[in-house]
């Protein structure tokens, strides 16, 4: 390969020719401009050399025209001496070597000067090449001085011979240079005089050389110097509009886009869309990974870090390693400028791009698809609302509504009872365990009247909070129990309280919508619920209690009929609902620990299905009788002593207990006949939670049982009866 | 149970700075946790409160008892106990609350800086009817209450 740089050819590389014609082709005028200015100063600083040689030579010249014409003036003061010395008899040997010498030395530098050849110099006294004069006026000075000279020699050659002249010899010798000398001192004056001219000539020529050459190259310089100018400022000019340009283009591009280098180095330019997407215009120059870092998880920063750098190494292939971009759909928590953390999330995608200088960059594109995420994530979040609503509304439908209202009021307050009790607690160790026992009763009967009408998801979350009640307060028989250790109930009772919020929230929503509602509950239906009286379509829940007795009694692997007589008539509310509440726990009793297995009540000659009866009666004064009775195995009194006797080690239960004492321990203590507790029985809350509601509504208590025969519990109020806050007195039948 | 986590973080946040000013581990004692509704009357004398924002929302308020407030500006060797200064030391405690959390839950929990009130608080960014958690201190037998009122996404979602 080859190319042409004026009359040179050049054998160059294909790299070296791409790179030569790029430079020469771009900076030609600088290339050709400073050639010039080159030329300029090397012609100025050639003739420069050769006119200061011309300068010196001219120079040699000048002193040796003069030193002839000192030579003539020599030659005629040596004769003058000669001669009168002889005359007066002296020695003139000195005059005579004198003369000689200048003789010899006029005639070489004339003959040199007019053929050229040696002479000797005058500042040196070495011998000198001479060139012989070419001007026109120094040949006709030569010339004269020549002719002149042949009449010196003719003169002054006899005196040349010895060492002794005689009188002869030397006067026509002074003679004729008496007579010529002025003339030749004259002829090599003028050739002085010329030589000088020469001289002064040559230095005028050399001053005027260098002025123009210097002025050449100046010129030269400030063309260059005005071209580049004019092309910079051409060039920032397009610049300029370039940077305008692209400006206008980042400015107006949707996404947020940067480049980022080799070095991971975000490049010096990006989209104002990325300054928007990131709160910030701190961003050109920043590391990739450590700018990131700021917005998502150091993970992730480092897995965008370790991604990008693939780009840039030249065996992976970009195509390969897109799927394992690691900022797909990334969560970003950025700062907004009130100073609140937004959560957004964010695409980045990557291409290389290949620069024109052969080096790779790689385009960063950022999409901001936080709303398409979140509209995505609320559709989820309400398909997923939708389908827990769904099923609460299935669990719901087949309640009837009126119990279900009663059980949301009845189990708020139960909660809200709840509550108090964690707040009014000081913060003792020894009172928090007395709090959680009061609790237990609380929530146990929350957990029987909702799976009473069916709520049974409700009734596992509210046993889950019993368990862990039962478990603290085992744990408190060893330790003393702190406000950390409640810190678990607290939250899960927030979450009962709000389920059933919720339950009341959905069963607003279905009267909304007149679902089954409009046809159990008018608005005056509803005010009658609210109302101090119980109207009796509610009584219709105790025949509801069925559905629960089938349910536990799969349970406990016992088959039970209830029957239920005698709520015909409207209740005082408050009545009403501890009859309820009382009748759920009693009921439960009954098939956790009085209804036999279908072998049991065989063996016993029973009928295999159990059977438990809840029936009230008045006497029309006001006074009412409700028994709860079911014919199962009876109290088991012994049993009972030994857990009694087993849990209180005082000597005060050292000794044969009646039956009226232990009912009163089973009525009063946490304690279970039941060796492992499950969802239905086995913490002894029910009984206790029994004796309570029977207070609160002043109601006496019998208790009947035969053993393999029947359980009947009796209880005796009236509509006046107030709260009663005595010691329990059950009488027992 | 992300609620109990929280708590507990906020919870650990306070009982750290306790720890650290009166050198003992155990100095605060919390009483047992309770629920208030958003609309009855929260807080004590003066309040720090600190928003979250990002998957959970709501707030969290580290109230306290003048005398709490005395003591503690007393252990850290003060003698002056103006509205200032006890402000000053109420925004520390919500401080050390915030940096615990950040520590702990990491950047998707997002608390704004702390807010200063004084008397009680001011219910209007609160759900009125939401369940807010409170949970009585004792220090050197003196109140404070760390109310926490998140916008729970174990019950609702």
């Amino acid at each position: 390969m080859a190319i042409v740089f004026g009359w040179v050819e050049l054998p160059v590389g294909r790299g070296k020719l791409v790179v030569f014609s790029k430079l020469f082709g771009k900076y030609r005028f600088l290339v050709i401009s400073i050639a010039l200015f080159i030329i300029f100063d090397l012609g100025v600083l050639i003739l420069n050399f050769y006119t200061s040689g011309r300068i010196a030579e001219q120079t040699e010249l000048i002193n040796l025209a003069a030193r002839q014409s000192t030579l003539s003036q020599q030659m005629s003061k040596a004769t003058l001496y000669i001669k009168s010395q002889k005359l007066q008899q002296w020695v003139y040997q000195s005059g005579l070597e004198e003369l000689r010498s200048h003789y010899t030395l006029f005639g070489e530098t004339l003959n040199a000067l007019t053929h050229g050849g040696r002479a000797t110099s005058t500042e040196t006294g070495e011998k000198i090449h001479v060139d012989p004069v070419t001007t026109e006026r120094g040949r006709f000075l030569l010339s004269q001085a020549n002719q002149l000279w042949s009449g010196f020699e003719t003169a002054i050659s006899p005196l040349m011979k010895d060492t002794l002249i005689t009188d002869e010899e030397i006067k026509p010798a002074s003679e004729f240079i008496a007579r010529n000398n002025l003339v030749l001192f004259d002829l090599m004056t003028q050739l002085t005089d010329h030589f000088s001219h020469e001289a002064e000539a040559q230095t005028t020529l050399l001053r005027r050389a260098q002025v123009a050459g210097i002025s050449l190259a100046t010129i030269n310089f400030f063309v260059i110097l005005f071209h580049f100018l004019k092309q910079l400022r051409t060039r920032d000019r397009r610049l300029e509009l370039k940077q305008h340009e692209s400006d206008q283009l980042l400015a107006s591009i949707d996404d947020g886009v940067c480049l980022v280098d080799a070095n991971l180095r975000i490049g010096l330019q990006h989209s104002g869309r990325l300054e928007e997407i990131f709160g910030t215009n701190q961003i050109a120059g920043r590391k990739f990974a450590a700018f990131l870092n700021r917005y998502v998880t150091e993970s992730t920063a480092r897995s965008a870090h370790d991604f990008i750098s693939l780009y840039f190494k030249q065996h992976v292939s970009p195509d390969l390693i897109g799927d394992l971009n690691p900022l797909k759909e990334v969560k970003a928590f950025v700062e907004a400028p009130s100073g609140k953390h937004e959560e957004k999330f964010l695409n980045f995608s990557f291409a290389p791009l290949v620069q024109e200088d052969g080096e790779t960059v790689l385009l960063v594109t950022v999409q901001d698809i936080t709303d398409r995420v979140k509209l995505r994530s609320t559709q989820e979040a309400s398909e997923t609302k939708m389908h827990t609503q769904l099923a609460l509304f299935s669990q719901i439908l087949p309640i009837n509504p009126d119990e279900l209202r009663l059980f949301i009021d009845q189990g708020m307050s139960s909660l809200a009872k709840v509550n108090q009790v964690l707040k009014s607690q000081r913060g003792q160790a020894q009172s928090i365990a007395e709090s959680l026992t009061q609790i237990m009763p609380l929530a146990h009967r929350v957990k029987g009247d909702a799976r009473s009408i069916g709520l049974t998801t409700l009734g596992e979350q509210v046993h889950a909070f019993e368990e862990d009640i039962a478990l603290l307060l085992q744990r408190a028989k060893a330790e003393p129990l702190s406000g950390r250790d409640v810190l678990p109930l607290t939250v899960e009772l927030k979450q009962i309280i709000e389920n059933i919020e919720l339950l009341k929230s959905l069963c607003e929503r279905l009267q909304q919508y007149g679902i089954r509602y409009d046809q159990s509950v008018t608005n005056q239906g509803a005010k009658a619920l609210a109302g101090p009286t119980m109207p009796p379509a509610i009584n219709q829940r105790w025949h509801g209690l069925q559905t629960m007795v089938d349910e536990i009694a799969a349970e406990q692997g016992v088959a039970a009929m209830l029957d239920v007589r005698g709520f015909e008539h409207p209740l005082p509310r408050h009545v009403e609902q501890s009859l309820y509440s009382m009748a759920v726990q009693l009921v439960r009793n009954s098939l956790a620990h009085g209804i036999e297995s279908a072998d049991g009540r065989r063996a016993n000659r029973k009928p295999s299905v159990g059977r438990i009866q809840l029936a009230l009666s008045d006497d029309g004064q006001g006074n009412y009788r409700f028994v709860v009775e079911d014919d199962g195995r009876g109290f088991d009194y012994a049993a009972i002593e030994r857990a009694v006797k087993a849990q209180h080690a005082e000597p005060a239960v050292d000794r044969a207990l009646s039956k009226a004492e232990l009912l009163k321990f089973v009525f009063t203590e946490s304690f279970s006949t039941k060796t492992q507790a499950d969802a239905t029985a086995g913490r002894g809350v029910g009984l206790p939670l029994v004796w309570d509601l029977a207070k609160q509504i002043g109601a006496k208590v019998q208790v009947r049982s035969v053993a393999k025969e029947f359980t009947q519990f009796i209880f005796l109020f009236s509509c006046s009866s107030q709260v009663d806050d005595s010691p329990l007195n059950a009488k027992v039948a | 149970m992300k609620d109990l986590q929280h708590i507990t973080t906020f919870l650990d946040g306070v009982s750290r700075y306790f720890a650290h000013v009166s050198k003992d581990p155990k100095s605060l004692e919390l009483g047992t946790p309770y629920l208030v509704r958003n609309h009855e009357q929260l807080g004590l004398d003066l309040t720090g409160a600190i928003a979250i924002s990002g998957k959970t929302k709501g707030f969290v308020f580290f109230s306290s008892s003048r005398a709490l407030l005395k003591y503690l500006l007393l252990s850290l060797g003060e003698s002056e106990f103006t509205d200032q200064y006890m402000s000053d030391i109420v925004g520390e405690v919500a401080n050390t609350i915030s940096g615990n959390v950040r520590k702990t839950l990491g950047p998707e929990f997002h608390i704004s800086t702390p807010k200063v009130i004084c008397g009680h608080l001011d219910n209007d960014s609160l759900k009125p009817e939401r369940l807010s958690y409170v949970l009585p201190l004792k220090w050197r037998g003196n109140t404070a209450q760390l109310i926490v009122s998140l916008d729970s996404i174990d019950a609702r979602e």
